[in-house]
């Protein structure tokens, strides 16, 4: 059964779509729209409605569950799991630069733990104290 | 004759702004803006100007495949309103979105469309059907013999030259007629029809806003199913045609004895009178908006 919740996406806003997508969901979650536990249709089906690729609708699902906001299980489909914290802008801003970091690693050949012992580092220097 | 029937419907049945308005209050949008009225007009108007082709088409495949004197004849008039609809879904599935794009966050099922009675309704009428056309085929061996062993122009002579039997040629190429195939065919295509438009209506991209967008894949679906029954009503019809044919068809004692078991098929006999109430029910209770339309009062 539909909540009424709904995205609309312009594609002559001059934003990316899966940014207007990704913040569309945040506020709806936020102002509780899309309640806890509450389900989000099919990748699939979300890309069809907008008229987007479903890699697009991936990646702004992606990018919810590993913030933790969404959680996708296999039986229940993608469920919200948690509301975004008000500095979530801060949290998101961190997780992209990890990913970025994550890629450069990956791209020079290092393993997991020398890149966090590289952020460690990093850390350790910068460290006011 | 059809074409002036399908010009006929298409002037009664041409959509105007307040036929639009009366069309999506039946269906669950309560006080439609001029926005959502001119694309429910486009809506209907899309599916009614494929009728008179497609009622001129269907006649003439018809007249090849199934529509002969005795059979119901209202397929004919059956498939082009299911074509029709086809096609457009099809067109409009297609159709590339173009300005801003409305996604409602629901998943969607048919179940939210089409009720659960009517497609199992429509399910279980195929697969009687299915069951008739089989017995069908499983008989035709029989008749297969029977017209082997009646000369071409009908009059077959007994073997002790006391007198002749004879077999009008219509009812010697009846014999035959791979009617049960013919059957089995229209089962499989009217499924794939209507289980296809169903599938059309809750994958296709949204038109205009939620509630407009619910309201038309509602009908879709729900005029899709109506059809379903109907047609899956007159299979069952035309399969049990043919097991009578068969039954009642009596040679003389010279040639094989039909299979014992095509004496229990008359049981099919009280079919008719009752499919025909099935049909009309389904129709008329799928294919309207029942009281309450809870997705589309859902969505906003």
């Amino acid at each position: 059964m539909t909540n009424g919740a709904r995205i609309v996406v312009d594609p002559d806003s001059g934003v990316a779509p899966w940014r207007q997508v990704h913040d569309q969901l945040v506020h709806l979650i936020r102002v509780a729209e899309l309640p806890i536990g509450g389900r989000l249709p099919p990748i699939r089906q979300l890309a069809r409605d907008l008229g987007l690729s479903a890699g697009t609708v991936a990646r702004v699902y992606r990018e919810l569950e590993n913030t933790g906001v969404l959680h996708t299980a296999r039986r229940n489909g993608t469920v919200v799991a948690a509301i975004p914290a008000a500095d979530m802008d801060a949290a998101t801003a961190l997780s992209r630069a990890a990913a970025a970091y994550t890629d450069v690693a990956r791209g020079i050949g290092a393993t997991e733990s020398d890149a966090v012992q590289a952020v460690r580092l990093a850390f350790a220097r910068t460290d006011p104290s | 004759m059809y074409a002036v029937v399908g010009l006929a419907v298409l002037l009664v049945l041409w959509p105007t702004e307040s036929s639009g308005r009366r069309f999506l209050r039946r269906w669950g949008v309560s006080d439609p803006d001029e926005r959502q009225t001119a694309l429910a007009v486009s809506y209907l108007r899309n599916r009614r100007l494929l009728y008179p082709p497609l009622l001129l088409l269907g006649p003439a495949l018809a007249d090849v495949a199934i529509d002969r004197p005795g059979d119901p004849g209202f397929l004919t008039l059956l498939a082009p309103v299911i074509v029709a609809l086809l096609l457009a879904e099809t067109i409009g599935a297609l159709r590339k979105p173009t300005g801003p794009r409305i996604a409602a966050l629901t998943k969607r099922h048919w179940r939210d469309l089409a009720p659960r009675w009517a497609m199992a309704t429509m399910l279980t009428l195929a697969a009687t059907a299915v069951g008739l056309a089989v017995a069908g085929l499983i008989a035709q061996p029989w008749a297969n013999r029977i017209a082997a062993a009646i000369p071409r122009d009908g009059v077959w002579t007994y073997p002790d030259g006391s007198g002749s039997w004879t077999v009008p040629v219509l009812v010697l190429s009846e014999l035959t007629r791979p009617s049960s195939v013919i059957t089995l065919a229209g089962i499989a295509i009217g499924l794939a029809a209507v289980l296809g438009l169903v599938r059309l209506a809750v994958r296709r991209r949204p038109i205009g806003d939620p509630r407009l967008d619910a309201a038309l894949r509602t009908r879709t679906a729900r005029v899709a199913v109506g059809i379903g029954i109907a047609w899956m009503a007159a299979m069952v019809v035309l399969a049990n045609n043919r097991l009578t044919f068969l039954r009642t068809f009596y040679p003389p004692s010279e040639f094989p004895s039909a299979p014992s078991w095509l004496a229990y098929t008359s049981a099919g006999n009280f079919l008719g009178v009752l499919l025909l109430f099935v049909a009309a029910a389904g129709w008329i209770w799928a294919a309207n908006p029942p009281r309450r339309l809870p997705y589309v009062e859902a969505a906003r």
